[in-house]
């Protein structure tokens, strides 16, 4: 999968599960503050990304500092990494 | 009109609008793409913008952070800074109508108490202190507390899902093992038009209710946990199977004691931390689910089952990829 098929698939599970949906989803919307995710629906997120995109879990360590969409995309094509080069 | 954008500043600013109210502005932390003339005022954060400093008849509080997850300081900012931060704009004429909740009695029955283990949470201790406040400012105050709030109660309408929704999401997102809760305790809950008719008559003639808490809720007539899952679940199969969705059982519910004794220690050896996290999570709901003494409304609501049918229904609708996921096995990876 392609590195903007990715950042489209997260931006899509990103949108389908945000309590609160914008008319225009990007890269720099917020989780929290503009599309009204809380920590549990953060979980639940981690969680389908992993299961949709076939990651293995991530760790608390990687959730740190994660705050908008954009920085979902970066963690999770930073996670496929390894799999994509292959 | 704070908490213009919220589920039921929403419902609240279209009805007084439909109604004929005169001069109906709202306010809203984020604004509002949809909703015209709303406010942005972060009231946690700064003083009123300049379009809302005028005199009003009648200012409503519905501006609030009711996440049960929040830090005491993050709660005091949310709920009881929001109060203080519309004196300027409050004159002895004005009529405010402060959206409170009903478990602001948190454990003890009444709001007198500073101390947050007299509360279930966060939420219910800073709303207690925000009534404290709105009472002692306040020259004209009407304070309006609901218990849990659903859509609509003819089409389940509803522009945020918090409270019963949660559930909806564990379940369907196959998160939620089992469910604590005593099946006969009782799940007040109201649609949130039967709320903004309330709030909306106190705007148009206060009357008696200036100076008075009213509460507005089921009471002994609210369904009891079992029944409500039961009634909520069956919704969300009825919308799963039509498009072809394999159903959810029904959770199974199951005592603290029995969840303590048995289930969380198998939970903490089998699960992975983050499905312990979102336990963790899910256990802020849990005091929900075991209140055994009715609230006791001035205004009582009947007939829920219909709306929370709707409101499952509405919520699906609104949500179909959480309401379509597939039933998982709820085990460590």
């Amino acid at each position: 999968m392609s590195e903007e098929a990715v950042r489209e698939r997260v931006r899509g599970l990103a949108h389908d599960m945000a309590p609160i949906k914008p008319a225009e989803l990007t890269s720099a919307s917020r989780l929290m503050a503009d599309l009204g995710y809380d920590s549990l629906g953060l979980l639940e997120l981690a969680g389908l990304l992993e299961q949709e995109l076939e990651l293995p879990a991530f760790s608390e360590d990687d959730a740190m500092g994660i705050e908008t969409v954009g920085d979902l995309e970066q963690l999770v094509l930073r996670t496929l990494a390894p799999v994509r080069r292959r | 009109m704070t908490g213009a954008t919220g589920l039921v500043g929403f419902e609240l600013l279209e009805l007084l609008r439909s109604r004929g109210a005169r001069d109906v502005v709202g306010a809203s932390r984020r604004g509002s793409e949809t909703v015209p003339d709303v406010a942005v005022w972060d009231m946690s954060a700064g003083e009123p913008p300049p379009e809302l400093r005028r005199d009003w008849d009648a200012i409503v509080n519905a501006a609030a952070d009711t996440r049960w997850t929040q830090s005491p300081e993050e709660a005091e900012r949310a709920n009881v800074a929001s109060v203080a931060a519309l004196e300027p704009l409050v004159s002895d004429a004005t009529h405010v109508i402060h959206v409170s909740t009903a478990y602001a009695i948190g454990l003890r029955g009444d709001i007198a108490s500073p101390d947050l283990a007299d509360y279930r949470n966060t939420y219910e201790w800073s709303k207690a202190h925000a009534e404290r406040l709105a009472a002692e400012r306040f020259t004209r105050l009407t304070i309006v507390r609901p218990p849990l709030i659903v859509g609509r109660r003819g089409d389940g309408h509803a522009v945020r899902f918090a409270g019963m929704y949660l559930v909806l999401r564990g379940i369907t997102s196959s998160t939620i093992p089992v469910v604590v809760a005593n099946a006969d305790a009782y799940f007040d809950l109201i649609p949130v038009d039967d709320l903004t008719e309330l709030i909306a008559d106190l705007v148009a003639a206060p009357g008696e209710a200036d100076g008075r808490t009213l509460t507005i809720a089921g009471g002994e007539g609210a369904p009891r946990v079992a029944h409500a899952f039961e009634v909520m679940v069956d919704a969300l199969n009825a919308w799963r199977v039509e498009r072809g969705h394999e159903p959810f059982a029904q959770p199974k519910l199951v005592t603290s004691e029995s969840w303590n004794r048995f289930f969380l220690p198998f939970a903490r050896d089998q699960l992975t931390s983050r499905q312990l996290k979102i336990l963790e999570l899910l256990e802020n709901f849990q005091p929900y689910l075991g209140i055994e003494t009715p609230l006791e409304p001035t205004h009582p609501v009947a007939d829920m089952d219909d709306p929370i049918r709707a409101s499952v229904g509405f919520w699906a609708d609104s949500n179909e990829r959480a309401a379509g996921l597939a039933p998982r096995p709820w085990k460590g990876d």
